[in-house]
């Protein structure tokens, strides 16, 4: 393994290794101020490159949790500006209403990262029945558009779009309910 | 979304989602997501779970990928040993004869692959050991085992007991810690949709979208920004704020040094200082009153530091020049207090104006008026009162600041204050105006006019704010024991302390409605289907005197202003004085 002499390198290093121990909370700030999942990946990046790149002006022997939410947060209002700015107008009120609420939310605490909702997403899904769970993995992980699967089940868009709506209502219940049992038991 | 939607917005939130939304359908979303705030926490909430699932379905493709490479074929490393695959209901182990890894663990439901876990082998001579891990060998019985089963039995029922008593005491959610008060507004208009805030009101993490007008902002630190709309600023702690657009006058405190303002194209580092920066499109401008500051542009490494007298230009986070320094680019805090006073002046005299013009309103019972000087009563129009006609009487009241610099109020300090009044005769219609301000919110509800003969006569009536935001009026009816109550919607999600408020609830027979209104705008209309008359008697203002029960909603405030109509008043007539 090589080993660096330059001392920028070194805190570059130590910047990066610090980024990917906290990368579930950066990652659930960045969805929750810019609720938006096109942008997440560049606000990932550009967090990552603002703290790594500016590592020498930072404290990495302290917490750096607050520092890297402050940049996660400005990165991501950054993004969503400018996701913003290139709406119609009747989107962009839309968006500005949503970012409401996600500022709302950015209030409370975060109780949960990512990858907790996730874990509780797969024990979720694993409740649903064999037809929800079939038209889940067809949706979000073959990637099947709504419009494709009403096509090949042969019926209106609508109904896929209502029983996406009834699995998304289910699973917020159970996924809430399971975190929050969760907690409970710790 | 388990609320109460309609099939239709049910189908555009779920259009939304999939980026399916035409023109009119958003004009329609937008125009149900005004209507409706609890279709905004839905569709936010869906937005965070789709996200949710589509992270999930990208795990899943990872997940798949590294499988494909884990099989025996692709394996490009030198075996010496064959790998050994143990399966069971939902998981996969495959022990690796690497010196390095210890076993890959592969969960999979009967579809995908749930998850991986590559377990690594922290002394690589413990090779022969590590295949061994699942099969252990049972543990020796030791004599401790009875005492640690025992200490066990004894201490799982206390566990259970102070966790359930835990979850009993604490039951309320946590508050955010108010951060920021909003000191002072000058005509401020907040953009549509967005929240809006009132003089003197107190907040965590929050927004400001100002469409027009000036407000001036407090933080816990003791700096102080003043904004200017159109404005867009948020603000993370009492050290950060990002703004997009518009212009702030920042005064740092000592305590707030290294306050750190964000833009879209460069970030502004205080020194402990007073700094104005202008924000639009073309790029951001700090001017440095005083102090130092240090301007930072995403694109360039090396930051600019500007001193008093001093200021530069980031367009667009290119590149920063050094330019003139020149106030007229943001507000001056003197000519913010020039127009601040202009403003109050302007507000108290519209009050004035309003004040003579219900004197003159034959309709007007009562106008009890706290905000001069003196205390007094304008008129008490009750024909039969007490000896001299017009009298009420301030139990344990103190006088306080008013709602505007310069005004006064009755601050009714503990739980025997209050205003003593009688308004007596019989109203078939009524409306009541009070300006009020609460310190502290009590869970029973907070008085602001009570017959003391509630409970002995018909039509008595108990006006009073819930802490949950809602106004409530009772009245008695006709029949003993019996009481109808009137509850607004909640004009707040919670009340706001230390905040000026004008409440109004009028009841109308002829219309057969009692309307709340909230600083002169009706906010709830409920439907009074037997008007009865209603009587006040002696009364008392902010307190609930009775010989039944020890009061515990009086109100803990100030009044300003109190008064009272016999017939009721409209929206128009509530929106002339402001």
């Amino acid at each position: 393994m090589n080993t660096s002499n330059n001392p920028t390198d070194d805190l570059k290093g130590r910047a990066s290794q610090l980024f990917i121990k906290h990368y579930e909370m950066i990652r659930t700030i960045a969805i929750q101020i810019a609720p938006n999942r096109h942008c997440q990946e560049d606000i990932l990046q550009d967090a990552f490159v603002n703290f790594v790149q500016n590592a020498s002006r930072w404290d990495l022997e302290s917490d750096v949790r607050p520092l890297l939410k402050k940049i996660t947060r400005n990165a991501g209002l950054v993004h969503w500006h400018q996701y913003v700015r290139n709406l119609p107008d009747t989107l962009r009120k839309i968006a500005e209403r949503i970012q409401n609420e996600s500022v709302r939310c950015g209030e409370e605490e975060i109780r949960f990262n990512t990858d907790e909702k996730l874990e509780a997403l797969e024990i979720c899904k694993k409740r649903l029945t064999d037809r929800c769970q079939l038209l889940l993995e067809a949706h979000y992980i073959n990637g099947i558009s709504c419009k494709d699967l009403a096509k090949d089940a042969n019926v209106p868009v609508n109904t896929i779009h209502q029983t996406f709506s009834r699995i998304r209502s289910v699973l917020k219940e159970c996924i809430d309910n399971t975190l929050r049992g969760g907690k409970e038991r710790l | 979304m388990g609320q109460s939607f309609t099939p239709k917005e049910r189908e555009l939130v779920d259009l939304y989602l999939s980026g399916d939304l035409d023109p009119q359908q958003s004009e329609i979303l937008l125009q149900s997501l005004d209507e409706n705030p609890e279709l905004i926490h839905c569709l936010y909430d869906n937005i965070i779970l789709d996200y949710l699932l589509h992270l999930y379905g990208k795990k899943v493709n990872d997940l798949r990928e590294d499988q494909e490479m884990l099989t025996e074929k692709d394996l490009s490393f030198d075996w010496h040993d064959p790998f050994s695959v143990s399966r069971n209901h939902d998981s996969t182990w495959i022990s690796v004869p690497d010196p390095e890894i210890n076993t890959v663990l592969i969960r999979q439901d009967p579809i995908e692959v749930i998850s991986h876990s590559i377990s690594y082998r922290q002394d690589p001579d413990s090779l022969n050991q590590s295949r061994s891990y699942e099969k252990q060998r049972p543990r020796k019985k030791s004599p401790f085992d009875g005492i640690g089963i025992l200490c066990s039995l004894i201490l799982f029922p206390l566990v259970v007991f102070l966790s359930l008593n835990r979850e009993n005491a604490d039951p309320a959610p946590e508050k955010t810690v108010p951060m920021v008060r909003l000191e002072e507004a000058i005509d401020a208009v907040w953009e549509t949709g967005t929240r809006s805030y009132k003089r003197g009101e107190e907040a965590g993490p929050c927004r400001f979208v100002l469409k027009s007008g000036m407000i001036k902002l407090r933080l816990d630190n003791g700096s102080e920004i003043i904004a200017e709309g159109p404005n867009n600023l948020t603000l993370h702690n009492s050290k950060n704020l990002f703004c997009d657009q518009g212009k702030l006058s920042v005064s740092v405190s000592p305590e707030g040094i290294g306050f750190e303002i964000a833009t879209p194209y460069a970030t502004i580092v205080d020194f402990g200082t007073k700094f104005g920066v202008s924000i639009d499109d073309q790029g951001v401008r700090a001017d440095v009153v005083q102090g130092a500051v240090q301007l930072t542009s995403q694109k360039i490494s090396k930051p600019v530091q500007l001193s008093a007298g001093s200021a530069a230009f980031a367009d667009r986070g290119e590149k920063i020049e050094t330019i003139a320094f020149d106030p007229q680019h943001f507000i001056d805090a003197a000519s913010f207090f020039e127009k601040l006073f202009v403003f109050h002046e302007k507000v108290k005299k519209t009050r004035r104006k309003q004040a003579s013009k219900w004197l003159q309103d034959p309709a007007l019972v009562a106008l009890y008026d706290f905000s001069g000087e003196e205390r007094k009563i304008v008129r008490n129009d009750a024909r039969h009162s007490r000896k001299n006609g017009s009298e009420a009487r301030i139990h344990n009241g103190k006088l306080d600041e008013g709602s505007l610099p310069g005004l006064s109020s009755i601050s009714l300090c503990n739980r025997n204050a209050r205003i003593n009044c009688e308004i007596s005769g019989n109203f078939s219609a009524l409306t009541m105006i009070a300006r009020v301000r609460f310190d502290r919110f009590r869970k029973e509800g907070n008085i602001l006019l009570a017959s003391n003969s509630y409970y002995e006569k018909d039509g008595s009536i108990q006006w009073r704010i819930l802490p949950s935001g809602s106004i409530q009026l009772k009245i008695r009816s006709e029949k003993e024991s019996l009481e109808s109550i009137f509850t607004s919607d909640p004009f707040l999600n919670e009340a706001q302390p230390k905040v000026w408020y004008q409440f109004a609830v009028s009841a109308d027979p002829q219309k057969k409605k009692i309307v709340f209104y909230v600083d002169g705008k009706n906010i709830s209309e409920r439907n009074w289907d037997q008007p009865t008359p209603l009587s006040i008697g002696e009364a008392d203002l902010g307190n609930f005197l009775n010989k039944k029960s020890i009061t515990k909603c009086c109100l803990e405030g100030s009044i300003e202003e109190f008064c009272i109509f016999d017939r009721a008043l409209t929206e128009t007539e509530m929106n002339q004085k402001e």
